[in-house]
């Protein structure tokens, strides 16, 4: 037997037995359920309220801290933070004036973190601003991070080179000729 | 029909052939010394490769360095040639003949050591096909590509163009004067079976007349490039609008001031004083003289713009430069010795004007160096927020790596240039042979006796 195949063999019989032995025992998921959490908006006492549910196993979950915050283009922006009732409830001030997008829409995120009786939640809901931020209309968008180029440049950097090149051809081609009348003597 | 060896270009090609034999001891102990730097420098870069960049002083403020400042240089004085022979070639100035061959060998080899010093400064240059593959035509470093490449084959070309009729007349000239059976197979073959027919003389001529046109837009283009890879990015001494322009002067400066060099070396190493005459270097000095107060100029357009505009961050910048910051006394050298200096040593009259040029174009060399050195680092060392917020310091200076592999770049560079004029003529013979074989021919006719003194003078 050649060594080349005692090796294969070698190495078959390593990955079968590696395949037979049992599996190891995964440690019991110790993970707690993770409650759920709604926002809604709400005015009392003449107060915009923003205001988060806690429920886990669809029972209010009371004293947990829950903090708010707004998702803004590079990251969370946090608005307030407050312990729920026993209703499971927590509200914070409405940020009023946060600018929204082109439709004056803005997320808002409310987020618990784990305890030994829980696990990490959030849930996020959208809601209006007053003000509006319509994206800014370019005339000549940057052209560097644009995802493809604008056919412009493309079209600028086509003529020239094809310009320059296709000289540099006529400059062959004649070299060509030159050749071509030496070579029947 | 007369002997080759009678004829005005054959008494030429039998003086050029002169430069082409072996180096003498003294040349081979330069080459020796050339070579075991360039080996060092190879040694270096494997150490760079087998390390990675980390072995370089670039870092993550300073991420162009050394490698870069020599990018520039070389493409610079690869404006030396190309676009100073093509002017001088379109405008038929009469006295470009001798320099031509000289300035267009100083392009290629500049272009190609330049080049390589981009894929130098690469941290992986296994992936130099993804700048192809995965091409963004909206980066200013594409464009580089492009131009760079487009310039290198348009020289090449260019150079070649001018060399088919050397070629064939050396093709000859290697037979009757028995040298090595290999260079006349490469005459030959470079020849292309030129035969100095009406129509082939037509067509070479054509060849030539719409190269010299069309790579002189293509040299201006290509260091006009080189700036925008720095002037696209917003950093401050870097976003502005005069560095196309500013650059394109630059590498003519240095250009020139490098073909100056290399002539005074040639005449000497090889005695070429009848073809490369006082009369070239003052005309060439001129030209520096005058380049060099138009760079006076720009560089005075940078500054100030940047130190009046009272920009906080160009004013760091302007600080680190010219006040009593690190870059300050290198600041200062660079403008005494390389912006006023030259035009005083080449403008002042008086005696030693010839040695006084030909440090005026060392100095204006080194200098130029410098320049670019000073137009990367200290810009990177200044970014628009301060890295001292970060607790950074960042202060370069290159490391052993990349100072071995700077003077292995010049180490190659002259290498490259020394074994092409030894393997072909580094003097264009057709060119410096017409005039005089149109007034040979004027004398035969009788149209002037004074002709024949100048003929003999300059073959004899």
């Amino acid at each position: 037997m050649s060594s080349h195949l005692r090796q294969m063999l070698l190495v078959m019989s390593v990955g079968i037995v590696a395949l037979l032995l049992p599996a190891p025992v995964r440690a019991q998921d110790e993970t707690p359920p993770s409650p759920t959490i709604t926002i809604t908006e709400s005015t009392e006492d003449g107060e915009h309220l923003l205001i988060a549910t806690v429920m886990l196993d669809g029972e209010p979950l009371e004293g947990v801290e829950v903090i708010f915050s707004a998702v803004r283009s590079f990251g969370l922006l946090e608005l307030g933070s407050e312990e729920t009732f026993d209703d499971g409830t927590a509200a914070v001030t409405f940020p009023e004036g946060l600018p929204g997008d082109a439709q004056g829409r803005f997320d808002v995120q409310a987020s618990v973190e784990e305890s030994d009786d829980y696990g990490a939640s959030s849930g996020t809901a959208s809601f209006h601003s007053d003000v509006s931020v319509a994206p800014v209309r370019q005339m000549f968008p940057e052209a560097l991070w644009s995802p493809r180029p604008l056919w412009p440049l493309v079209a600028v950097i086509g003529v020239l080179l094809a310009g320059v090149w296709s000289t540099y051809g006529v400059v062959v081609v004649h070299l060509l000729k030159i050749h071509r009348k030496e070579s029947p003597s | 029909m007369k002997p080759i060896e009678h004829t005005i270009r054959g008494r030429i090609a039998g003086e050029v052939v002169e430069t082409m034999r072996p180096f003498t001891p003294r040349g081979q102990f330069w080459i020796g010394t050339l070579i075991v730097i360039a080996l060092w420098g190879a040694f270096a870069y494997a150490w760079q490769l087998y390390k990675g960049l980390v072995v370089t002083s670039m870092r993550d403020y300073v991420s162009w360095g050394t490698y870069m400042s020599n990018f520039v240089f070389f493409i610079g004085i690869s404006h030396a040639g190309t676009l100073i022979s093509a002017i001088l070639r379109v405008t038929h100035a009469e006295w470009r003949r001798p320099i031509t061959r000289m300035a267009e060998a100083i392009t290629i080899f500049a272009l190609v050591v330049g080049a390589s010093m981009v894929i130098i400064d690469m941290g992986r240059p296994d992936r130099i096909m993804n700048v192809i593959i995965h091409a963004r035509l909206q980066s200013p470093i594409l464009w580089d590509v492009c131009s760079i490449t487009t310039y290198l084959a348009g020289s090449l070309l260019y150079l070649y163009v001018a060399m088919i009729p050397d070629m064939a007349l050396m093709a000859t000239v290697a037979e009757k004067r028995n040298l090595r059976p290999w260079r006349v197979k490469l005459y030959k073959m470079l020849s292309i079976g030129f035969v100095p027919t009406p129509d082939q003389i037509r067509r070479l001529d054509i060849s030539l007349a719409t190269m010299a046109v069309i790579i002189i837009p293509v040299a201006v283009s290509v260091h006009t490039v080189v700036s925008w890879v720095f002037s696209m990015t917003l950093r401050p001494g870097w976003h502005s609008t005069i560095f196309g322009p500013y650059f394109v002067i630059g590498a003519i400066y240095s250009g020139t001031a490098a073909i100056i060099f290399a002539m005074a070396l040639f005449q000497k190493a090889y005695h070429l004083e009848k073809y490369l005459t006082r009369e070239h270097f003052h005309k060439l000095g001129l030209l520096l003289l005058a380049l060099s107060i138009i760079y006076i100029y720009f560089t005075l357009c940078e500054y100030l713009t940047a130190w009046y505009g009272g920009v906080s961050v160009e004013q760091r910048l302007v600080q680190l430069l010219m006040g009593a910051g690190r870059y300050g006394p290198l600041f200062l050298a660079m403008a005494l010795s390389g912006l006023f200096l030259p035009p005083l040593l080449i403008g002042l009259p008086g005696r030693w004007k010839f040695q006084r040029l030909i440090t005026a174009a060392v100095l204006v060399n080194i200098v130029m160096w410098l320049k670019r050195h000073l137009i990367i680092v200290p810009t990177m060392e200044t970014p628009y927020i301060p890295a001292t917020a970060a607790q950074q310091h960042p202060a370069y200076f290159p490391s052993w790596v990349e100072l071995s592999i700077t003077f292995a770049a010049f180490a190659v560079f002259a290498l490259l240039y020394m074994f092409f004029s030894k393997v072909f003529p580094i003097l264009s013979i057709t060119e410096i042979a017409e005039p005089l074989e149109e007034i040979t021919a004027g004398h035969e006719t009788g149209t002037d006796d004074r002709t024949t003194i100048m003929v003999e003078g300059a073959v004899s």
